[in-house]
């Protein structure tokens, strides 16, 4: 046997096989890539959903301010009731969050207090910038951060 | 060498056809790995390199181009740079050498398989002590039988530098398998059957 017969024959009685888990691994390559592609949102429907993101966003911002211009009374902050200190952090737990956005809103104790955090004094006109991650869906997932940045009105 | 089948396949894999894809796969996965076991001379490093060649693949499908080269063409062009890439960053480990070890196919007479067992162990181990562009060349044209124009494309090289490799490639094959059996040095040695 010459030895081109025999290179060729090299290939021809090769029995060797690709092992089934290079098999697996490549086609569970394939599912991710396509899995990622498909829930990768799409740029136009980013840019379609812009304009609502701007409006809920203005919408918060505006009510929050007409909430916190209103004339509140009599009623003060008593003496004793102490401010959330300085920030107030809360770790979201959400267990599958996806592609979230951060936005920034600010908003009386009153208003906060009604989305059912916990806070002091929460009938007390003072103001709280809040940071909240909010989904694709556009609903608040979670509230990454809370301050107290001050009063609607001075505080005597 | 399949080429219209191919393109069907990738158009439609590209689009998203998971069966298409796997059809690719199962297509041609046996050469990317054959290929790769030959250069590197280790199972474990073929194995990677047709995970990765075919890894490559699916991010590249959106972008490949059938006109340019067929698919089976592509595949072994980004075997032999991911081939050659690994075994630059393998160089300072010793292979075990694990392909030159290959089972042989069961035959009928004994002799006759341990022959032809030795005679693929040391045509292997030539192989692999060939300088890379040597080797690839004489595995693309030698071993799996491509045509000169088609290697060519592979090695990006002109035809006539991958006949002065495979010239000077099976020289150096002739000389080191002489050496491995000096009693023939035109032919690869074989194991007489003995009497006793």
């Amino acid at each position: 046997m010459t030895l081109e017969e025999s290179l060729r024959a090299l290939d021809a009685e090769d029995d060797a096989r690709v092992p089934p888990r290079v098999d697996a691994a490549v086609m569970a390559a394939w599912d991710t890539h396509m899995g990622h592609h498909a829930a990768r949102p799409s740029r136009q429907g980013f840019a379609m959903r812009w304009p609502l993101w701007v409006a809920a966003c203005v919408g918060v911002v505006v009510a929050a301010v007409v909430v916190a211009s209103r004339p509140a009374g009599d009623e003060r902050p008593s003496p004793s009731a102490s401010l959330i200190e300085n920030e107030l952090v809360l770790v979201p737990e959400v267990a599958d969050p996806g592609p979230l956005m951060l936005m920034r809103v600010r908003m009386t104790r009153r208003e906060f207090s009604r989305l059912g955090v916990p806070i002091s004094n929460p009938q007390g006109d003072g103001l709280v910038d809040v940071e909240v991650l909010v989904g694709e869906d556009g609903v608040a997932r979670s509230i990454r951060r809370a301050v107290a940045v001050g009063w609607t009105r001075p505080n005597r | 060498m399949p080429t219209s089948p191919d393109v069907e396949l990738v158009q439609r894999a590209a689009a998203g056809d998971r069966d298409a894809f796997a059809a690719i796969y199962e297509r041609h996965r046996i050469v990317v790995y054959r290929f790769a076991r030959l250069m590197s001379g280790s199972d474990a490093t073929a194995e990677d390199v047709t995970q990765e060649v075919f890894v490559t693949l699916i991010h590249t499908l959106p972008t490949y181009e059938p006109q340019r080269a067929g698919l089976l063409t592509y595949l072994y062009g980004v075997a032999r740079n991911v081939t050659r890439n690994r075994l630059r960053r393998d160089r300072r480990f010793v292979a075990l050498d694990t392909a030159a070890a290959a089972s042989s196919p069961l035959t009928d007479d004994p002799h006759d398989a341990a022959s032809r067992a030795e005679e693929r162990t040391l045509l292997r181990r030539a192989i692999l002590a060939l300088p890379s562009r040597y080797r690839e060349a004489i595995i693309l044209s030698d071993v799996h039988g491509l045509a000169y124009a088609e290697a060519a494309r592979i090695l990006h090289v002109p035809v006539g530098t991958v006949r002065s490799r495979l010239s000077r490639g099976r020289q150096m094959l002739a000389i080191r398998l002489g050496a491995a059996a000096p009693a023939r040095p035109s032919t690869l040695p074989r194991i007489e059957r003995c009497a006793v």
